[in-house]
């Protein structure tokens, strides 16, 4: 059985480096594929575009989705999920800079599963990255998707 | 519509008291008539009758002397017929009967009439018949007063009609003139009437020469600068409006500015720093060998500087928050806030010895949010500055002032030398150096933006060594509990 695919979306080569390695240091040695903005993510997870010749019965057990992306945000790509039945129960844990109520809000209305602000401090970002992995690929149980 | 007054209106009056002098007035000269008409007819009465006298002795006694009975009938019947007397009478000097004519008063004659005799009075005279200076008999005769009655009754109906004539003619008069009068008078009415409902164009046309077009004039007048001056005031509460609109425009987009600045510093800032933090840390990890001391010590500066940096934009970032926080005022208990917040502290740093003392039963109105934040940081600045002392004491608490509510957190910290008092609330401003106390300086700023906003105000006292109180008043939230 393969490893269960993490979905990280993020647009910032450094945020994207620092969460790689803080999984890594974290011993999470799940496949993560990395999406630089909503239309890369909504590509993968619809195996439209560069994926698509994906196999689409294949998703991610979670999505690390920020919010502030180049052409289409996180909200629309979250929007988006929640609105097509072979996404819509996927776990999405909304991870990003900002903790502005009203992204938090949206986000939540919008179906977001969790919402972690991602602390300055690398050791604090370190046990977030950690308590992500522990509970949404070990702890937390999925529907199985056909 | 056209407003009746009736018995009320101004033409009625002026009639009703026309009409009442004329009348008076009439009355006055009509009776002045009749009495002078009486008189004058008397007096020729009295007149002919003194003129008769002579006439009527040199006719009457020499015929009484002869006793000539037929020749006095003759003049008798003569007189009565051609002087108009009403009867005359003979009487010689043994007072008996000679001769008469006419009807004789208090005989007892079958035909005559008693209503006659009522209506016509006669003006009955005696007067002795005298020949050489001896009386040869008397003379009675009566002259009907009916002419002089007659003379009063038609200058009383003359009198009347020609009173009732002036005071139709004049009522007519009257009531053409006052007509024109109440004409100008009801349009001056109905303009005023129309100016008190808003309506402004009216003019009232009138081309009189006397007070009334004055009156009408003036009017047109005022109606005109009223005109202009709530033209000047309508372009000036356009203009006022218009300046408002944009004025709102321009605060609504910097305000759209700043949410949007705030909100890309919040994304934005934050990032960069993460990296410089992530990288310092993951250097410290992988070059661990290859660094020396120096090396790592610098880059754990590094770090810390960033780590400040962010706590930095974070505290500016709650600064703005509580601006643009939409306040909800809800009743607020300081107390139990109070209760737990020191809760948190304790659990934080529970090597720390502090003694808590915290009035019970504080409650207020206000939004529960901010109150929290600047309770909070209130609580963190006396525990930030008692950190130096074995036992912190820590106090909130109340009391009034000319019945104002003022409210306190006091320490037994570190204190401050009040000379820097007034920086203390002003965002960045630090009395104590990063060394001694941590901190970025905008926590103090933030509880200000707070309690102002509740319309309150907030004041310290301190001395350096002696710790701190820091009062605060929420005084608009008491008197509006559920206002904003």
């Amino acid at each position: 059985m393969p490893l269960k695919i993490i979905l990280l979306v993020e647009d910032n080569p450094d945020d994207e480096a620092l969460t790689l390695r803080a999984l890594k240091k974290n011993n999470i040695r799940n496949e993560v594929v990395v999406a630089r903005d909503g239309v890369e993510a909504l590509d993968f997870l619809f195996a439209t575009g560069a994926y698509a010749d994906r196999d689409i019965r294949i998703m991610p057990q979670v999505i690390l989705l920020d919010l502030k992306l180049p052409r289409v945000d996180g909200l629309e790509v979250l929007r988006r999920l929640r609105a097509d039945d072979r996404t819509k129960c996927l776990p999405v844990v909304i991870l990003t800079s900002s903790s502005e109520e009203v992204d938090i809000i949206k986000s939540y209305h919008l179906g977001a599963n969790s919402y972690v602000r991602k602390p300055v401090d690398f050791e604090q970002f370190m046990e977030a990255v950690r308590h992500l992995g522990l509970y949404w690929l070990i702890l937390n149980e999925n529907p199985s998707l056909l | 519509m056209k407003k009746r007054y009736g018995i009320h209106s101004l033409r009625f009056k002026l009639i009703a008291i026309y009409v009442v002098v004329q009348a008076m007035l009439l009355t006055g000269s009509i009776a002045n008539r009749v009495i002078i008409v009486n008189d004058s007819l008397t007096k020729q009465i009295e007149v002919r009758i003194d003129g008769l006298k002579p006439l009527l002795n040199a006719a009457l006694a020499p015929l009484v002397v002869q006793r000539d009975y037929a020749a006095l009938q003759n003049i008798l019947n003569e007189a009565v017929y051609v002087q108009g007397l009403k009867y005359i009478q003979i009487i010689d000097i043994h007072s008996k009967d000679m001769s008469w004519a006419g009807k004789i008063p208090d005989s007892f004659s079958e035909d005559q009439d008693v209503d006659e005799a009522q209506q016509d009075h006669i003006y009955d005279q005696e007067q002795p018949l005298t020949m050489a200076n001896q009386l040869v008999g008397r003379v009675r005769f009566g002259i009907s007063t009916h002419a002089i009655e007659q003379a009063n009754i038609k200058a009383l109906k003359q009198g009347a009609i020609f009173s009732l004539m002036i005071i139709v003619i004049t009522v007519i008069l009257l009531i053409i003139a006052s007509g024109f009068l109440t004409r100008h008078l009801r349009s001056l009415a109905q303009g005023a009437q129309k100016i008190a409902e808003g309506d402004l164009d009216v003019i009232i046309i009138s081309d009189a020469k006397d007070e009334v077009g004055d009156t009408a004039r003036a009017f047109n007048t005022m109606v005109t600068s009223l005109k202009t001056a709530r033209e000047e005031m309508r372009i000036l509460n356009e203009q006022l409006e218009q300046r408002v609109i944009e004025r709102t425009e321009q605060l609504v987009m910097v305000n759209r500015e700043l949410e949007a600045f705030s909100y890309s510093v919040s994304h934005d800032l934050r990032a960069p720093l993460r990296g410089i933090d992530g990288f310092s840390q993951a250097l410290l990890e992988d070059y661990d060998n290859t660094l020396d001391d120096s090396g790592k010590a610098m880059l754990n500066r590094v770090r810390a500087a960033s780590q400040r940096m962010a706590q930095l934009i974070n505290d500016l970032l709650n600064l703005s928050r509580v601006t643009r926080h939409e306040m909800r005022i809800e009743p607020v208990d300081l107390s139990l806030l109070a209760h737990s917040i020191a809760h948190d502290l304790q659990h934080a740093h529970p090597e720390r010895q502090a003694v808590f003392s915290i009035m019970e039963g504080l409650s207020t109105h206000g939004d529960p949010r901010l109150l929290r934040i600047a309770l909070e940081n209130l609580f963190n600045n006396a525990w930030k500055f008692t950190s130096k002392y074995t036992h912190a004491d820590i106090q909130l608490g109340m009391y009034h002032d000319s019945g104002e509510a003022i409210f306190f957190v006091r320490d037994n910290g570190a204190g401050f030398d009040m000379t820097y008092a007034g920086k203390l609330f002003s965002p960045f401003q630090r009395l104590h150096t990063a060394t001694e106390f941590e901190g970025t300086g905008i926590g103090l700023a933030t509880v200000q933006r707070i309690i102002h906003r509740h319309g309150g105000r907030i004041w310290v006292q301190a001395a350096i060594g002696q710790g701190a109180s820091f009062y605060f008043t929420l005084p608009y939230m008491q008197y509006n509990p559920i206002g904003q």
